[in-house]
């Protein structure tokens, strides 16, 4: 049970904890978390946070309720962080994959750029098309890094690769990712790629009977033959240490 | 947890087809329930001058209620066809704020059935053609082209208010308007 001398750790996420993606693999670091620590933290997590003046609130309510660090777990956090992190300077921030700080606002991130590296020479050598599709979310850094990180992995394989793009403009809706992996499919794509949160254009590719990666946790389960493998987001260690440090 | 854990469980699709041919089929007769039957007579007189039709004998508020439960059960039939077809699998969420489209329609189809089919199709024909574009490589912003269906739909929607008579005419006189036994 929580007690009042407890370190009090909350989370922002983007979109549902059951999205088998990225806030998913963000949930289950949370968790390792607790475990590592046990009593000694007890956890939040507001889910479905909207990127815009929303996010204020939500951060901002997190602060008011005694906590002592706060994740928050999407690029488009940013100014919202920094704007509460202002208003609370005892309170330390972690913000996800941006790249603006403040005293006690830091960033954290991942190297996917490695991985999508990884699973750039995977397509190239894979695919018989040599047309791949990749569907991502938003212009920012860490997307745009990852499609030039996989598009030079695979052309170096493979110069006649060809990429086409979708923006979908958004974190999560399968619907419209499914709609997107089925477009890239119809105009001779054979490996999709996603940069977008559910599993769906992964399940389209195994309808489709091409091949897919999953995003950002194992996704195997949905689409057992399409699936060749995924980058899988380990946030836990990186959560635990700076819970011990806070 | 009690029962069977859904979130997250691979669904086997049916196929979009049976879907697709029952949605005309709704389309049809709904639309020859509201202008080719007693009981669509009924629904509108209580839709445009409640009193009147109260007056006739009707009852309101039970049509009222049955109308809503049957707009309820149409949206489930749309959502139905999200999980089992059109993305086959439940998570959280996933409709991602498109039941607000089925508003729009409403208005631009002016409460007429046969509209609503022509404001659909317009609508999802837009939504995919932007995709089409943007994987054959046409050069324009991705902003653009997710703006697309709302564009679309905004044009449509400010011509047909640009008329208000015909935007009275077309809605349910008694939209909105609580019905009061004793007024």
């Amino acid at each position: 049970m929580a007690n009042a001398a407890d370190k009090k750790i909350g989370f922002i996420y983007i979109g549902p904890p059951g999205d088998h993606g990225w806030t998913y693999m963000h949930d289950v670091g949370r968790k390792y978390m607790e475990d590592q620590l046990g009593d000694s933290i007890s956890t939040t997590f507001i889910e479905n946070v909207p990127e815009n003046a929303d996010a204020v609130r939500s951060i901002r309510k997190l602060a008011e309720t005694g906590h002592d660090l706060i994740f928050t777990t999407s690029f488009n956090y940013m100014d919202q962080t920094l704007e509460v992190a202002k208003e609370f300077p005892d309170i330390k921030f972690e913000h996800a994959t941006g790249y603006q700080r403040l005293d006690n606002v830091s960033t954290y991130s991942a190297r996917f750029y490695e991985g999508r590296s990884v699973i750039g020479h995977i397509a190239g050598k894979m695919t018989e098309t040599n047309t791949i599709g990749y569907i991502v979310s938003f212009p920012i850094p860490e997307v745009i890094r990852g499609i030039n990180a996989f598009y030079l992995a695979a052309s170096k394989v493979n110069p006649d690769v060809k990429i086409k793009i979708i923006w979908v403009y958004s974190w999560y809706d399968p619907g419209k990712e499914a709609d997107a992996a089925n477009t890239l499919i119809n105009q001779g794509a054979d490996i999709i790629v996603q940069h977008t949160d559910s599993y769906a254009p992964c399940q389209a590719a195994e309808k489709a009977g091409v091949l897919a990666f999953g995003q950002a946790s194992n996704q195997e389960a949905f689409c057992p033959n399409a699936h060749m493998t995924a980058i899988e987001d380990i946030w836990g260690p990186y959560y635990a240490a700076k819970a011990k440090l806070s | 947890m009690l029962g069977k854990k859904f979130s997250g469980t691979p669904i086997n699709g049916l196929s979009p087809y049976y879907f697709i041919i029952g949605s005309f089929l709704l389309v049809i007769l709904v639309h020859h329930i509201l202008y080719k039957t007693r009981i669509g007579l009924i629904v509108r007189s209580v839709g445009e001058n409640h009193h009147s039709a109260f007056a006739l004998g009707y009852d309101v508020i039970k049509t009222r209620y049955l109308t809503i439960m049957f707009g309820g059960v149409m949206s489930s039939l749309a959502g139905f066809y999200i999980s089992i077809c059109y993305a086959p699998m439940w998570q959280e969420g996933m409709t991602a704020g498109r039941g607000w489209i089925a508003l729009a329609l409403v208005v631009f189809a002016t409460w007429k059935p046969y509209r609503l089919l022509v404001g659909a199709y317009i609508f999802g024909g837009v939504a995919i053609m932007q995709m089409n574009l943007q994987a054959f490589g046409v050069k324009l912003p991705g902003q653009i082209f997710t703006m697309m269906p709302y564009i679309a739909t905004l044009v449509v929607l400010v011509f047909i208010s640009s008329n208000k008579l015909r935007l009275k005419l077309s809605a349910p006189s008694s939209l909105n308007i609580p019905f009061e036994k004793n007024q």
